[in-house]
């Protein structure tokens, strides 16, 4: 029975080429988004599930209070793990630092910059053991890799990159110009699915404070990019380290404010989702929203495929009435009949679900490339997965095929016969009418967001940020010496393709910050305010062309005399509470750092310091050239080539030993827009698979129809009718479908959008452009994807149409 | 074996409705070969298709083998007609994607026969009505009369008791016609019961009897001689 059955499917499916290779296409375009779609859930939901019973694993995080927010930071002072350890020795604790990059040297070579590098003590593979990555260690030992100074522990890759075929064991490297260090272990790749991934790990002995800019590493006083893991094993190991947490915050707590701060323990499986601590996390963190949105985007995506074929399949089912009506006299049931067309879709589903699964696979590596991330197809062979995927087959065989399965087998044999079937009823012809007008609202809902989320990255670009951005080079400065910065700067001096350069810590947007307490008579006592510290010289002004309000700018006499003169922007002295510039004027701020009390000498207009996701924070520009680790040059944008070049030569005269690195202010900018960027590419390519789902759905209705008013045409013609009109015949009905359907995505993506942009404290104002686009968008691929076959059908000959119907 | 009274079928549009039996009288024997004529609009096909039980009456009594069917429903209709009646059409009905052999199956995998009896079964009956060596063959590489073979093979394949046949020879030029004739009137003189619906006098002269039929009723009955 079923041998018979299935061959009489395939032969069905290959003779209805058209039907099939438009269900098929629909289905696995659908199919292949959902699998990436999996596969992208999957992945993020794997984050730092490689470390044995991980439910014991925390990260110590903060939280601290502001006048008008709270700061959560997942940096912790450096003395933390060890404070743990030594309070309860129960307590398995493990600190670290987390550095972005670093100078590495072998041998007599020529420096170069590795990336991601943590310096990790004794305990850290205890903590994290990293036990569910298959031989973990290639070589070494794990008990004592990280103890002592002068140790270090390279991943496979990093091995290979610094020293090919070689045993890396024994070889020595220089960090940074600062410390030696000799490899000790090799451990696997660290996976890409890891908040703290790392090319190479260093012994915390080695650690100093020449790694943090001469701040003092065993200070409470800061964080920096110190982290603190640990491993909690019973009751008794959890009370103790909540009871020695409260007791750092007490004892370093210098005001009633600071009491205010808590420190407590965040499950290391929650991390990569929490977005409250995106800031200080060493990865990118996701949102359990977004990932939910992924799986309605999916939903939507396999309901529209599915659509298609419940449309084109009960469309075609008169077709078939006739062979249906032969199986029926025959002695077909309807049981059978039904179970005949269900195995029918079953078949194609399962066509289409190894198409979209070659589809998926071929497309992973470009998405990948778009999201920059590592997700491998492997989930896919997992007993769980394939399970899953039989399940979701059956599911989408009954959502596409019982609807018209049962039209087919509840047909009426004698009408089928005589190919006599009524036309659908009202309510079948409402239910297909639905389905297009759902089809079409989710495609143009996918439209619009496409469009909104293209208009805020126009406005990241478009937007005045307070300063110049555009031909704006930040270049890094290994030491912060004042000998070699002039030396630096004279080598510069006669370049015509400069226009400015100041040392500073960064630029207004850079990757350097430093956020301090503020204080001053005219804040409320007991609340914490936060400033933003730029140290830099006097010529930041110019060469970001801040606009100066009241008072002066910065003179050479106030670098001398650090701590003496600041100037503010506009909203540090509203929080102050003034709204005169003026007034602002000579009034003292208390800043965090090393408890100066600077008098403010000039007020600027307000400037971004962050991406547009914030808010304008009240900032203090200071001259302390301790901290100038930058030089920001504005160039002419004429002869920026010759000019980098004879920077890069200037640079590498005064700082020899060190590693070249320069940024343009404009792409750091870009870079904070990363995930939009990502979300950007994601809705544009769900844009596109859904309106070509819906279309080629449209095209194979379209289809149905023009053969069945053929006779219609026909007579029209012969009365006259202009082709125009007849192609507006047949398309109006189907036009008038995709306005209800704008008028339906409209509400819902303006919902849905203004909550995306809530995200940013600057953002676009959703006008009515983008739904007359996105509609207009819509009406002309539909009446495109109509069009073809109507005017196709216009132009027939009647007298051959009407003969031979 | 079929016999019905008062018989009435009704067809409604929302505009208008249209009498096909109306108060129809029939009674036909088993191992009789009866056709049916009359002009078009009469009902034949709305009789043959009542007989076949595609459809059901309005009113009236319809007894097969002395049970009554008229208010049989789908369930109960399909496993009658699969187990006791054969269809031959006017344009064949034969299903495209299905050999020869397989359309000539068909019937028996519904009635859920073992393969091997099929197997055995169709050869038989295609090996009578003389198409074995066309078995593999789809219907499109066929001619009329040898289509119509195969729906005959696929009419008697399950022994039906009865046979309806809506005018056999319709699409058939006369030598075929007269073949597919020949075929059912042996298949008569084995003993199948058969009704046909026809519009050619030179076809229903192969029948015992003539039914004629007007505005949904028998209005005459030729007995042949």
């Amino acid at each position: 029975m079923f041998k018979h059955t299935f061959k009489q499917i395939f032969r069905s499916l290959w003779r209805h080429k058209g039907f099939t290779g438009i269900n098929l296409l629909g289905l696995s375009l659908g199919i292949a988004a959902v699998l990436l779609i999996v596969l992208i859930g999957h992945y993020e939901r794997s984050f730092d599930t490689f470390h044995t019973k991980s439910q014991q694993l925390f990260r110590v995080v903060s939280e601290t209070s502001r006048a008008d927010q709270i700061l959560y930071n997942a940096n912790v002072p450096y003395p933390t793990g060890r404070f743990l350890r030594e309070r309860d020795p129960g307590i398995l604790a493990s600190q670290i630092h987390f550095a972005e990059e670093m100078q590495v040297r072998l041998g007599e070579e020529a420096p170069f910059t590795e990336e991601q590098v943590v310096f990790a003590d004794s305990l850290f593979f205890q903590v994290l053991d990293f036990a569910g990555i298959e031989d973990f260690w290639v070589a070494g030992n794990p008990a004592t890799a990280l103890q002592g100074p002068g140790k270090v522990v390279l991943t496979e890759s990093t091995a290979r990159q610094y020293f090919g075929s070689e045993d890396p064991i024994g070889k020595r490297l220089l960090l940074d110009n600062k410390a030696e260090a000799e490899v000790v272990g090799v451990v696997r790749d660290i996976p890409q699915n890891s908040h703290l991934p790392f090319n190479m790990l260093v012994s915390y002995g080695t650690f100093s404070n020449d790694f943090i800019g001469g701040l003092d590493v065993n200070s409470w006083g800061f964080t920096g990019n110190g982290y603190a893991y640990v491993r909690l094993q019973d009751e008794r190991t959890r009370s103790a380290t909540h009871e020695a947490l409260q007791a750092i915050v007490l004892s370093n707590a210098k005001s009633e404010a600071d009491l205010k701060m808590k420190m407590y323990l965040q499950p290391l499986p929650e991390i990569h989702f929490d977005l409250a601590f995106e800031g200080s996390n060493p990865t990118y963190t996701v949102s359990s929203n977004y990932l939910n949105m992924l799986v309605l985007l999916g939903i939507f995506i396999i309901l529209i495929a599915c659509i298609n074929y419940i449309n084109l399949s009960t469309s075609f089912a008169f077709t078939k009435s006739k062979e249906v009506g032969v199986r029926k006299t025959i002695g077909a049931s309807k049981k059978q009949l039904f179970f005949h067309y269900m195995l029918e879709t079953f078949t194609l589903t399962c066509a289409a679900a190894v198409l979209g699964l070659l589809l998926a696979l071929a497309f992973l590596p470009t998405v990948n490339q778009i999201l920059d991330k590592g997700i491998t197809a492997a989930p896919l062979l997992e007993l769980d997965f394939i399970a899953g995927s039989l399940l979701a087959l059956l599911l989408l065989t009954f959502i596409s095929g019982a609807y018209p399965a049962l039209i087919m087998a509840g047909f009426n044999p004698v009408s089928s016969l005589k190919n006599q079937l009524a036309l659908p009823g009202k309510s079948s012809v409402l239910l297909r009418k639905s389905l297009v007008v759902f089809q079409f609202s989710v495609s143009i809902l996918l439209i619009i967001c496409t469009l909104v989320i293209a208009r805020q990255m126009e406005y990241f670009q478009d937007k005045e940020l307070g300063f110049i951005k555009e031909a704006v080079v930040e270049v890094k400065l290994p030491e912060a010496d004042s000998v070699k910065r002039a030396h630096f700067q004279s080598l510069l001096q006669n370049q015509t393709g400069i226009q400015q350069l100041s040392f500073c810590m960064g630029a207004p947007v850079s990757d350097n910050g430093l956020g301090v307490s503020m204080e001053a008579p005219e804040l409320p006592e007991n609340t914490s305010y936060e400033a933003e510290i730029i140290p830099c010289d006097i010529n930041y002004k110019a060469t970001f062309g801040l606009e100066l309000l009241a008072g002066r700018w910065l003179l050479p006499s106030d670098e001398k005399n650090i701590g003496s003169a600041v100037v503010v922007n506009r909203q540090l002295i509203n929080t102050l509470g003034y709204t005169d510039p003026k007034e602002a004027i000579g009034k003292r701020i208390t800043l965090g750092i090393n408890s100066m009390r600077p008098a403010i000498v000039g007020v600027t207009e307000d400037f971004h310091t962050s991406s547009l996701h914030e808010d304008i924070t009240p900032v203090a520009l200071l001259p302390f050239p301790y901290f100038y680790v930058t030089a920001g040059i504005r160039l002419h944008p004429g002869q920026m080539r010759n000019t980098l070049a004879e920077i890069e030569e200037a640079w590498r005269t005064v700082f020899p030993e060190h590693v070249y690195e320069i940024s343009f202010v404009d792409e750091t900018l870009a870079s904070r827009y990363e995930q939009e960027r990502r979300d950007y590419q994601l809705f544009k390519a769900f844009s596109v698979i859904s309106i070509f789902i819906c279309c080629i759905g449209l095209w194979g209705l379209i289809a149905f129809v023009v053969v069945r008013k053929t006779k219609e045409i026909g007579i029209r013609k012969v009365l006259g009718a202009s082709i125009s009109s007849i192609v507006m015949l047949i398309s109006k009905d189907f036009l008038k479908l995709v306005g209800i359907a704008l008028l339906i995505a409209s509400p819902l993506a303006w919902y849905y959008m203004n909550q995306w942009l809530q995200d940013f404290a600057y953002r676009i104002e959703i006008g009515w452009a983008v739904f007359l686009i996105a509609g207009l968008f819509a009406l002309l691929i539909a009446f495109l994807t109509i069009s073809y076959q109507a005017i196709k059908a216009a132009s027939a000959n009647p007298v051959k149409s009407l003969r031979t119907d | 074996m079929i016999k019905i009274t008062n018989l009435v079928k009704v067809y409604r549009t929302e505009e208008m409705q249209t009498t096909a039996l109306n108060q129809l009288n029939l009674e036909v024997k088993e191992g009789e070969f009866v056709a049916v004529m009359g002009p078009s609009g009469c009902g034949k096909s709305t009789l043959l298709n009542i007989l076949g039980l595609l459809d059901d009456p309005d009113s009236g009594s319809f007894l097969f083998n002395g049970i009554e069917v008229a208010n049989f429903n789908e369930r109960q209709r399909s496993s009658l007609r699969k187990q006791h009646i054969g269809f031959v059409f006017q344009s064949f009905n034969l299903i495209d994607e299905l050999s020869v052999f397989e359309n000539v199956e068909l019937p028996l995998i519904y009635l859920g026969v073992k393969e091997s009896e099929r197997r055995k079964r169709v050869e038989e009956v295609l090996d009578k009505m003389q198409i074995m060596h066309r078995q593999k063959h789809f219907p499109q590489q066929l001619s009329g009369g040898q289509q119509q073979r195969v729906a005959v093979a696929r009419a008697v394949v399950n022994k039906p008791h009865l046979i309806l046949a809506d005018e056999p020879t319709g699409n058939l030029d006369s030598s075929n016609g007269n073949e597919v004739m020949e075929l059912l009137t042996d298949l008569n003189e084995q003993g199948t019961t058969i009704v046909m619906v026809t519009h050619s006098e030179h076809d229903a002269r192969y029948s015992h009897r003539i039914v004629r039929m007007l505005d949904g009723q028998t209005v005459l009955t030729d007995i042949m001689v």
